[in-house]
Formats: structure tokens, sequence, C-alpha cells
């Protein structure tokens, strides 16, 4: 054990030991309120098991449990003893909410707390301002000591070194011992569960119950409710308002975060809803910048998950067909057929289950073939009504779907790279898949499959004997640019058909593209999108466009927060951030050096910043404005809307320069930047300017 | 501008929301500022807005109904809950404050007449 570890434990054994300290010092009226809930808990499981057993002695325990509590008095609360008392205090309380009287004295209240206010400020504003203006002043003075320290940040920095650094450091060390061993959080959350009476309310709460559910004693009811606020009040009076304002704010802030993730997953529904609705090919479009790319990104990555569900789905079904059916046998083997290479795909998962159809038709033996399976019982057969199923025929299907949802690999097969990071869990029985696009990153992530342009052709292709040629059968095809690699009918007006090489006119992509469906289909599903993006749909030959919806982006939306009660927060933050960057950027203009107050300044709005962005970026969503019209163009456009997450999109999904690095290459190899390009001399461009083009218009002019 | 006007509105909506706040925790005060026992209402005259009187004596009080006063028997007073008896007619008042009290039957507010008690 190395000595930072020790240090962790003894560390936690004090804190531990503190806590308990505490709690005999300054909670023993919780543990004493402790006792006397299960003194009631005791008589409640006497009462209630007397009653259910129709043994008549509970009139002592009823008065046990129904009176106010002993240790907690009520004088400490405003609440009445009495129903009848609360009732009176209550309508009291209403009428005097809006009584003139009432109201006057508390806005007198007001008024004088605001005169107070002002006061202060009239006070402090003329020192403020002498402050600025001396600080204005002290740094007026220009200089260029580049990233040198004043000797204020100095001393700052070496107190802080000397001091704050390794407390900080201590903290982030223990913070990370603490994560890995969460048995010392646990101890403490029920050490403090204790003192601060939660346990006690939790025991009450069990022993009314018990007594509520064969008594009905809804007169009681009254004073169970002054309990639960003397219970309550106990803790809230125990702790200082500061840390009581920090609890309420942490769940004033996890209980608008988990909103703000409602919002987001209904928004992802109703994405699925439209994805739904769209055929089996889809060109997204739009000009450049308007998110074509990301939004065929976000479809696809939608529909992956689509697939999964789908075929969980399915396979459910597939399952109530044959309901005594040992699956988990069936799912072992196929699991293992996986594993050693013999199942592969939705055509080899086809023969492997012929086989061992032909197998049992043979030999008749359930036991192997069907893991044991009672035929005799539960029979071979299953009726839907529209016809008659063999239970060979819903193996098939079974298997074809349990393949689609449990295989380890991405659905998505690319011309650029996607990321996605779903999870199988596999305890060993039944996987189940999570995928959450809005939780925190997990450990695991995957990358689409790069897209062989010749496992979609069913003509000539690229590579004459291609041995991927042919094996796409399902997933979701993802194609950036289609216009560029499959172009038009004038562009490809002077390619022949019959060339020896592969070309779009008889590579049989579009025939494909017409029948993809049939590889794909599982249980009448097919298990196939197709998602392309252009700038324009005429970029696509009609053959191909006539087969799919477009989708024009008409407007990319602005940024939106789905956090709800953050304009105020947001308003601070605009306030700081706008007020310091310029101030600091007229700072550095004028010095280059480091000072004190620029260096808290800094570390205070970069904090500011970070929190800001940090929020964006997990709850920001924008919503994309699109007319949704048939291939053929002949239609009327709908509108639709399209919600973007930038957690879901923006979180290293893609890159919006897929295609950069052909671009770098040849920029770093021509040798030549922006700087070293020729500029104009005077406001009207000279002869020898304008034949430095290159232009063919200029050239025809010249006659070169 | 749009952005703006939003953040303007959140803040008048925290500023009503403090100033409701504000008011609920203030009214739920004053509501436990009722007086120990009643000898601080002893001799004191109570009207409420339209004149209507409550004169308090030793061990009851005078209640203008509207014809006539009618003297009320104090039978009990418990957590600023004043119960007064007459005829076998029960009438409550609430204890506000020393200043303040509040009849449940009509829902008006007495306030301590200057210069009495």
């Amino acid at each position: 054990m190395d000595k930072t570890k020790k240090l962790h434990i003894v560390l936690s054994i004090v804190i531990t030991a503190v806590f308990i300290a505490f709690g005999i010092c300054f909670c023993t009226k919780s543990y004493l309120r402790l006792g006397e809930t299960v003194c009631g808990f005791g008589s409640s499981v006497e009462f209630y098991v007397s009653r259910i057993l129709q043994i008549e002695n509970g009139t002592a325990v009823e008065i046990e449990i129904t009176k106010p509590s002993a240790v907690l008095t009520m004088e400490s609360t405003a609440l009445p003893e009495t129903s009848s008392a609360f009732w009176l205090k209550a309508k009291v309380y209403f009428a005097l909410l809006v009584n003139e009287k009432n109201l006057g004295l508390y806005f007198t209240g007001v008024g004088v707390r605001v005169v107070t206010f002002i006061r202060i400020l009239l006070f402090i504003i003329p020192i403020l301002v002498m402050l600025v203006w001396l600080i204005k002043k002290s740094y007026a003075m220009p200089n260029t000591k580049h990233n040198k320290d004043t000797l204020p940040l100095k001393a700052v920095k070496k107190i802080s070194g000397a001091i704050y650094q390794p407390i900080k450091h201590l903290f982030v060390g223990y913070k990370r011992f603490l994560d890995e061993n969460p048995k010392w959080k646990t101890v403490w959350l029920w050490i403090w569960a204790f003192h601060i009476n939660f346990v006690s309310i939790v025991v009450a709460g069990i022993s009314y119950y018990l007594y509520f559910a064969v008594s009905f004693d809804t007169q009681s009811l009254y004073t169970q409710f002054c309990n639960l606020v003397l219970d309550v009040g106990l803790v809230l009076k125990r702790f200082p308002w500061l840390l009581t304002g920090i609890i309420v704010w942490t769940l004033f802030n996890r209980m608008r975060e988990r909103i703000a993730l409602q919002i987001l997953q209904y928004h992802e529904a109703r994405n699925c809803g439209f994805i739904k609705d769209l055929p089996i090919v889809t060109m997204s479009c739009g000009s450049m910048g308007k998110k074509k790319t990301t939004l065929t990104t976000d479809m696809s990555l939608s529909q992956t998950v689509m697939f999964r569900q789908e075929a969980f789905q399915r396979l459910q079904k597939q399952d109530m067909k044959f309901p005594f059916f040992p699956w988990i046998k069936f799912e072992k083997e196929l699991q293992a057929c996986m594993e050693y290479g013999r199942v592969y795909n939705l055509a080899s998962i086809r023969t492997w289950v012929a086989q061992k159809r032909a197998r049992y038709e043979k030999h008749g033996n359930a036991k192997r073939q069907l893991y044991g399976y009672d035929i005799g019982r539960y029979g071979l057969y299953f009726d839907s009504a529209l016809k008659r199923e063999y239970l060979f025929d819903v193996l098939e299907t079974y298997a074809k779907l349990y393949f689609i949802y449990v295989i380890e690999s991405s659905l998505l097969v690319s011309n650029y790279s996607i990321r996605e990071e779903d999870i199988l869990y596999d305890g060993g029985n039944f996987p189940m898949r999570a995928y959450g696009f809005f939780s925190p990153a997990p450990a695991y992530t995957r990358f689409a499959h790069i897209l062989d342009f010749d496992i979609l052709r069913l003509g000539k292709k690229v590579i004459a004997n291609n041995p991927s040629a042919g094996s796409f059968e399902f997933g979701v095809v993802v194609i950036t640019e289609i216009g560029k690699e499959r172009a038009n009918m004038l562009e490809l007006k002077e390619i022949k058909k019959n060339a020896d090489e592969a070309n779009q006119k008889n590579d049989l992509f579009n025939a494909w593209l017409k029948m993809c469906r049939h590889s794909a289909t599982v249980d009448n599903f097919p298990f196939i999108k197709v998602f392309v993006d252009e700038q324009r749909p005429e970029s696509w030959g009609s053959d191909a466009r006539d087969l799919c919806d477009i989708l024009r982006i008409i407007n990319s939306g602005k940024q939106k927060l789905a956090l709800p009660f953050y304009a105020i927060e947001e308003t601070l933050y605009d306030l700081a951030f706008s007020r310091f960057i310029s101030m600091y950027y007229n700072f550095r203009y004028i010095r280059g050096d480091n000072t004190l107050l620029m260096h808290i300044l800094k570390c205070l709005v970069s904090k500011i910043w970070a929190h800001n962005e940090r929020i964006y970026n997990r709850f920001g969503y924008s919503v994309l404005s699109i007319e949704k019209e048939r291939g053929t163009q002949d239609s009327k456009p709908e509108k639709k809307r399209y919600f973007l997450a930038n957690y879901k999109i923006y979180r290293e999904r893609f890159t919006t320069d897929c295609f950069s690095d052909y671009f770098n290459e040849l920029a770093e190899k021509s040798g030549v930047g922006l700087t070293d390009y020729l500029d104009y001399k005077t406001v009207r461009a000279s002869v020898e300017e304008l034949k430095q083009q290159n232009s063919y218009f200029i050239r025809d002019l010249y006659g070169a | 501008m749009k952005k703006a006007g939003k953040k303007i509105l959140a803040v008048m909506l925290l500023m009503i929301f403090v100033l409701l706040f504000g008011c609920f925790v203030y009214t739920s005060n004053r509501l436990t500022g009722y007086p120990k026992d009643l000898t601080d209402y002893e001799r004191v005259v109570f009207t409420d807005k339209d004149g209507t009187m409550v004169a308090f004596t030793e061990d009851g009080a005078w209640y203008d109904v509207g014809d006539e006063m009618i003297l009320l028997e104090i039978i009990d007073y418990f957590e600023g809950v004043i119960t007064m008896e007459r005829n076998d007619t029960e009438y409550r008042f609430f204890a506000v404050d020393r200043d303040t009290i509040s009849d449940e039957g009509t829902n008006s507010f007495f306030v301590r007449r200057s210069g009495s008690g």
C-alpha cells in the first residue's frame, strides 16, 4: 500500500469519526426520534398483524401510533395541534395574504430594506469609481514585458503554490480515491441519513402505512402530517441557511437538468417519427453551411438505434409465438456460431437454420436440435389467423432479428467517418442494449464501416473480383456529396455503358438502389436505409433521385436551450463576459505582462464562460426548417422541423470537413500561401494584372 | 432584441417571485406572533374597516353584530384561537398579533383602535 493511499484511508477514517461525533453532539434529537419511530413501527406491525389475523387487541396501539411526537414538540413550529385549528389558521393565512393592511406592512418592510440597500450602494459607488480609476491609471502604463508576472502576481502564485495547490491536489486525489472506493460514500450517506432524521421519516412512513392500511383512520392523517413537518423541520433548523441553500440549489439544478433531458428526448422521439415516415432512400439538400451533412449524420445515428429497437420488438413477438421454446439455448448456440464464423450474415443464418431443420426432420431428435423442447405438449406450429407458421420458419426469423440486435458492429456504412457508442450489456443471459444519446459518453466507442462502393454495385465493379462484392445485406448507408460520386445525365453524356471499366452507367448501382430492400427484409420489415446529401437535387441523376424523398433545408435555426430557468444565469454570464473581454483586449493592447487583477478576473470569467459553454453543449439544440418533397419534384413541399441536439450530434460524431485531407495535401505540396498571392497596385486592375487571373473570359478578350 | 426582452422578463419574473415568496413568509411569520394569553387584549377595542367593533373585557368580549352589541363569553384560548360562546352559538376569532384579530365567521380583520388598552 503506497503512502498516498494510506493517507486517504486515514483521512476517510477521520472524516467518519467527525461525522459520528457531530451526530452525538448535535443530532441527539434525531436519534431519540428514531427510537420513538422504531417503537411505533413495532406497535404498527403488531397492530397490522392483529387486524389481519382478526385478533382484536389493537386499541392501545392505535393511541401509540396516532399521537404527536413526544420528542419533537409542536411549539417549535407554526403548526397548530388540531386539524380544526389548522384549517382556521389556513383560512386566516389566505385572507391575510390579500389583506391590504398586511400587504401595506409587508411593502413598507420591503421599502425600508430597499432604502437601506440604496444608502449602502450610494456609499460604495464613489469608492468603487475611485478604485476603478486608480486601477485604470496604474494599468495605463504601456509595456512589452511579454509574459512577465508583476510582483503582486508572483507573490500570490508563490503563496498559492505553497498552500492552495497542495490542498487542491490532495482534494483531487482524494476525490479519485472516493470514486474508486464508493463504500466510504455509502457509509457517510447512511450516517447522514440517520443524522438528518431521514431514517426516522422513512420508518414513520412505513409504520403509518401499516397502521392506515388496516384502520383507514383518516382523522390521524393530520397528526402524521405534523410529525412529518417536525421531522423535516428538525433538519432545516439544524443546518445553516447557506448549506440548506446549496442543497436546494443542487436539487433545483438536478430537477431542471432532468426536465431538459426530457425535452431533448422528446425531440429525439419526434425526429424518429419523422425518419420513420421517410422512404428507404432520402436526399438532404441545402447550400453550403446549411447543416445537410449534420442532418444526414443525425438521421443515420437515430436510424441505427431504431433498427436495433425494431429488431428487439420483433424478437419479442417471435418469442411469444412459441412461449415455451428454450430460446436461451438457441441464442447461445447462435452466438457460438457467430463467434466461430459459421454465421456471419443473414444468408448464412438461413443456411444454418435450414441445416438444423433438415437434421431434425431426418432424425427427429428434439433434444439435440430443439434443446429438449416438448413438441408433444407445445406443438410445432403457431396459428396467427393468417397462416400456420412452422417452428423452423420462426427460428429463422428469430435468429436473423437476434443477429441484427446483438452484432457488436456498427450498422453504418458510409463514405465519411461517423462515431457511435451504443453498448451491449451481456451478463451471460439475454443481452440488453443501451443507446442514450444524452447520457454521459461511455468508454466504448466505434466508427462507421468504410463504404466500398463495389458492395453496392450489381453490375461491373471497380475491382473486378472484389471479395466484398454482393455482401451488403442490411444497415444504414450514408453517402455525402452523392452528386460528385454518381453525377447526373448531362455530366455522364460522354460515358459509355459498354465501356470495359466500371462506370456510373454500367455498374447497376441504381438497380441495387431499387432492389436493396430484398436482401434486408426480415419479418416483413426492411432493415435498410440510404441517406445521401448534395447541394442541389439535380446534381444526382433522375433515375436514382426519383426513388427518394428530398429534404431541403430552408433554415438551420438559432441555438436554443432546453434547460429551463437559465435566463438569469445567462444574463450574468453575458454581462461578465462582454465587460471583461473588451477590458482584457484593451489591456493586452497596452501591456504584455501579467498582472494580479487580470489574473484573478480571467480565472473567474473563464470559469463562468466554461460553465455556460458546457450548459449549451449539453442542453443546446437547434431546429432545422425543412421542406420535404418527392424525388420526382412534382409534389407540393411539406414543411417539417428537425431537432439537432448539440450533445448528440457534435460530440465528435463526424467532421464537417470530411474531405479536408485531400485539400491539405494539395496545399502543403504547393508551398504557396495567401500572403504569397500578388496584390493589385491600384483600385483599377492593369492589363498585366488582368492577364494574371488566368481567366477564360480575359483570355478570350485578349485572344490568347 | 428578442433575447434581451427574454432576459428582462426573466429578471422581472425573478423579482416577482422573490416578492411573492417574501410575502408568503412574512404572512406566515405574522401567524406565529399571537399572544401567549389574552391579558394583552383586556379592555382593548378592535374595529374592522366598516367600523364594526369587538371590545374585550376580563372574561368576555362585546361584539357588534349589526343591530345590537352582544356579550360573548370566552371559553377557550389555545394557539391564537379564541373560542367564545353565547346561547350555545360558538364564535371563533384568531389572534394574528397584538394589534390584529380575525373573525372566522365573517373572514374580516379587526385592528386595535388607537388609544385603547
